[in-house]
Order: C-alpha cells, then structure tokens, then sequence
C-alpha cells in the first residue's frame, strides 16, 4: 500500500520538477517571442538544456549564510516553501485515476496548504534580519493573504455549485459542461487572484527587482534562492491546473468529435498549458500595480464581488433544489390524475388546432410585415435617382463640354439603382408568395 | 483515513528533498568565508539600524482584517457540503450569519480602513 502510494507521489513530483525546469525556459523564449527578440537557444535544440545547466550553476555556486540571520528559520523557510508548493498536488486529479489523495476536503486541503505557503515567504523575510527583505516580506504576505479570501470564495461558489469539496466530483461534475459558461465572471476574477498569489506580474511589486531587489529573498544565494524559485513556478503551475480543475473541466474532453479519445492526463496537460500561457503572456504585456492599488483592487473590489457572488451562487442552488424537488412531485401528482381521467384527451387536441392556427397567422403577420419592411427600400432608390441625375445636371452646369461623356456615367448609376428597385420589388414577393 | 496517507508521503518526501538539495549544494560549492559576504545586504552601504524596527501599522490590520474574514470563510465550509438538505431554514441561517459580517465589512469600507492597506 505503501509502496503503491510512494510510486503516485514519485509519478507526479518528477513529471513536475521537470515540468518546472521547461517552465522556466518557456517563460524566456514566450516573453522574448513577445517583445521580437529570441529566449535562450544555446544549449541544446531550442535551449532545452539551458534550465538544467542553470540549476547546476546554482548548485555549484556559494551558499552565502548572514552571520546575523536566524540559521535555523533561515534554511527552513525555502523548504516550506518547496514543501507547500508540491504538497498542495495531492488532491489534483491529475488522471483518469484520480488523485494520490482523494479527500473529500480536497478543496479545504489546497487552500490549507496554499496559506501555509506564506509561511515560507514570512519566515524567509524575518530570519534573514535585513531591513530589505523584511520590507519585502510585509509588502508580500499582505498581498497573498488580501488576495486568498477571493480566492477561496471563487472555489467555495464552484463547490456549492457541484455541491461537495472533493476535486474528483467537481472534475465529474463538468462532463457535462465547464463550469466556465454559468461562472465566467468568477473565472476572470480568479484570474487575477491567481497572478497576486504567485506573486506575479502585474502584482510583482513585493519582488520588483528595481526596487525592492527581489524582496524578501535578498539574501538567498544559491541553493536557497533555487528552492524559492521552483516553489514559485510550481505555484503556478499549481494555479494553472487549479483553474483547468475548477472551471476548465480538468481531465473531461472537450466536446469536440474523436474528443473521447484523447486521455484525460493529456486534456489537462492542454487546459494547463493554455492556462499557464496566459499568465506569461500577462507578465509581457502589463505594466505593475502600484503596493495601494492592488490592495484596493483586493479588498474593495474583488472581496465584494466575490461574496456576492456566493451568495447568489447559494440562493441559485437553494432555489433549484427545493423547486425541483416540487415540481418533481407536482408532476409526478399530474401523471397519476392522467391515468384515471383519460377522457379529456379531445379537449387536448382541440387546444393543439387552436395553436396551430395561431401559429399560421402569426407567420402571415410576419410575411406582411417582411414584405412592408422591404419596400422601404424604394424609397432610398428614390433619393438614388433623384441624386444621380441631379449631380449630372450641376456638373453640366459647370462645365458644359463634358455633358456627354457625364450622361453616360448618369446612365450608368440611374442603371444600378433601378437594378436596386428590381432587387427589393424581387425580395418583397419571394417574403410574401416564396 | 487511508487516503491522508498521500499526503503524509508528500510531505515527507517534499522536505527530504528540500533537505537533499541543501546538503548537496553546501557540500558541493565553494565555501569561502568573507565578512563583507556575510553582512546583510544594504546596497554596498555598512549596514545601519536594527532591521527588527517597528514596522507600518497597515500591515497589521491587513492581517486582523484577513483573519476575520478568514473565520467566515470557514464557517461557511459546513454549509457548502451540507447545507442543502437543512432547507430554507438553514439557509437564512447562513445568511443571517454572512449580513452580519456583511455590515461590519461595509463599516470597515466606509471608514477607510481598507484603504492603502
């Protein structure tokens, strides 16, 4: 059992680690794709070997530890973060499988360890005993705590939807359609909550490496500075296959035709792809929030709509399923009255010619009004004609040589809007007669 | 419970790794020690102040705020999973609840403590 367990934990952080190192180099060639310039390409075919000789740079440079930092808060604090960072993709259904871990508090578990993540953040700032990366450390953990409570009232409003917290039911719930159609709007305002949790751009600001000179991980060297890195790119991929889960359909095929085909794992694999090129071509194109407006953004704008979206998402569940369950007894009552007063069925055929009849009227009405609607048209041909030989005649006046050849021309536009009246004339009996 | 056994061995096996990685690197790189090295990092400037001063007092209210809301957040969880079946009943019970958080949030909006934090 638990060798079994040990091999679907292997089977999913090796993929990711590596999914990771791509990532990295993605990132580099998309944004250089996006501003006309090359990502690296150097090491090997299209730079596939750059993130590994950069994580072997990083390995094999100094590891430089403050003399005055809390040592052992110091080195603890890039594992938590490593450890929040894939610890949170135990519950993803990451396969027609399901997941390592298929709680039923799945969604609570992510968000749990989504929060323990700011530990990471918050413990790397304070031990590192500098005045930077403190500052850096505040600006951040404020911003991913103001960003969570959307946040997790987004996936709350998907769950009292799907009516459970466990990630294989919201996933088997939208193989009847994505949660994307009815939620739309929350998927643009999870959007945004995901790039402030990664600490992303526009929301970078906690790392501007301008200002802040990257924050709370200042002074991180090698090795450290490598764990908060990955943990930030495992993040987002977390984020991406999050979104693809709760609102994309996760492992569910598109409804396109041979869609049953393609298995799950390589459907979520695209939804998170998508996903994640998103946020890169995000990071591209927009310029960073300001520390207040991002807060305001937070707390003023995004925590209201979001509550209220729960509670409109939870009047809606409460409302279809007490009248559902009354209508289904309600008809249930009508079937059972059917059976035993079987005489009224003339009455039923005589309301469907009634409606029949009506039916035909109203689409001579239509016809009529059609036919009205297109004569209209001659009177545009009017003014046509009225214009063409109105402007022969002034030209005439101003320049009385060129009389003929502008008579021809005159001929020629009375010629196409007389064929434009044809036309409508053609259109108005095809409505009424055709 | 048997499926919490997941989650143990991702932890375990998150912070092995972790572990792992720093050992090597301490062991593998270079260790030069040098005094200008291991100061905190001020912008080539000798460090200046306790880095452990009083900091903005909005950070803290972003945190009591967040915990606040936080305790909603959880005491909605019961209702999503099982709230439902306890009919309208229950229902205006959890709004009763989330009005009276409601307007302590529209207090807070209109008194300006959400804004710059």
């Amino acid at each position: 059992m638990l060798l079994y367990v040990l091999i679907m934990v292997l089977s999913t952080v090796v993929p990711l680690l590596l999914a990771v190192a791509f990532l990295t180099l993605a990132e580099r060639r998309v944004m250089g794709a996006m501003q006309r310039r090359r990502g690296p390409n150097v090491w090997g075919p299209f730079g596939v070997l750059q993130p590994f000789w950069d994580g072997l740079k990083l390995m094999l440079k100094e590891p430089v530890l403050p003399s005055n930092a809390d040592m052992v808060l110091f080195l603890w604090a890039p594992i938590l973060s490593f450890l929040t960072s894939q610890a949170a993709w135990a519950v993803l259904p990451t396969s027609a499988a399901g997941a390592v871990s298929d709680l039923n508090l799945g969604t609570m578990y992510l968000l749990a360890v989504g929060s323990l993540g700011v530990y990471g953040v918050l413990l790397a700032g304070w031990s590192s005993n500098s005045k930077y990366a403190f500052l850096g450390c505040c600006r951040s953990v404020a911003q991913r705590i103001s960003y969570e409570l959307p946040m997790s009232l987004t996936v709350r409003t998907a769950c009292v939807i799907v009516g459970s917290l466990n990630w294989s039911e919201l996933v088997d719930f939208q193989h009847g359609g994505f949660l994307l159609w009815p939620l739309w709007p929350l998927f643009l305002i999870w959007r945004i909550c995901c790039l402030a949790e990664t600490n992303r751009a526009p929301f970078d600001l906690p790392e501007a490496e301008a200002e802040l000179v990257a924050g709370f991980n200042v002074e991180y060297a090698s090795m450290g500075f490598a764990l908060f890195f990955i943990a930030e790119y495992a993040n987002l991929l977390r984020m991406g296959t999050v979104t693809s889960c709760l609102f994309l359909g996760g492992t569910a095929p598109l409804p396109i035709p041979f869609g049953d085909w393609i298995p799950g794992t390589l459907w979520l694999a695209l939804k998170t792809v998508a996903v994640v090129y998103t946020f890169i071509w995000v990071r591209a194109t927009l310029p960073r929030y300001r520390y207040d407006q991002l807060m305001t953004l937070g707390w003023k704008k995004l925590l209201p709509l979001t509550l209220a979206a729960f509670v409109a998402n939870a009047t809606r569940v409460m409302v279809f399923w007490s009248a559902s369950y009354k209508l289904c007894i309600s008809i249930f009552i009508k079937i059972e009255n059917l059976k035993i007063k079987n005489l009224k069925l003339h009455l039923v055929f005589k309301t469907y010619r009634l409606i029949l009849k009506i039916f035909f009227l109203m689409v001579q009405a239509a016809k009529l009004i059609g036919a009205g609607s297109a004569l209209i048209a001659l009177a545009g041909v009017g003014a046509g004609i009225g214009i063409v030989f109105g402007s022969l005649i002034q030209s005439a006046s101003r320049n009385p040589l060129m009389a003929k050849q502008r008579m021809g021309y005159a001929l020629l536009g009375f010629a196409l809007t007389e064929s434009i009246a044809l036309f409508t004339l053609l259109v108005a009996f095809l409505i009424l007669f055709g | 419970m048997t499926e919490y056994l997941g989650v143990l061995v991702y932890f375990v096996l998150a912070t092995g790794l972790g572990v792992v990685i720093l050992a090597l690197c301490v062991t593998v790189s270079p260790r030069r020690l040098d005094l200008e090295k291991a100061t905190a990092y001020e912008c080539g400037y000798d460090p200046f102040g306790a880095a452990r001063s009083p900091f903005d007092i909005g950070f803290y209210l972003v945190a009591i705020l967040f915990l606040v809301f936080d305790i909603e957040c959880a005491r909605r969880f019961p209702w999503i999973v099982g709230g439902t079946p306890t009919g309208w009943a229950g229902f205006s019970g959890l709004i009763c609840f989330l009005a009276v958080l409601t307007l302590g949030f529209i207090y807070e909006y209109c008194k300006g403590s959400l804004d710059w934090s």
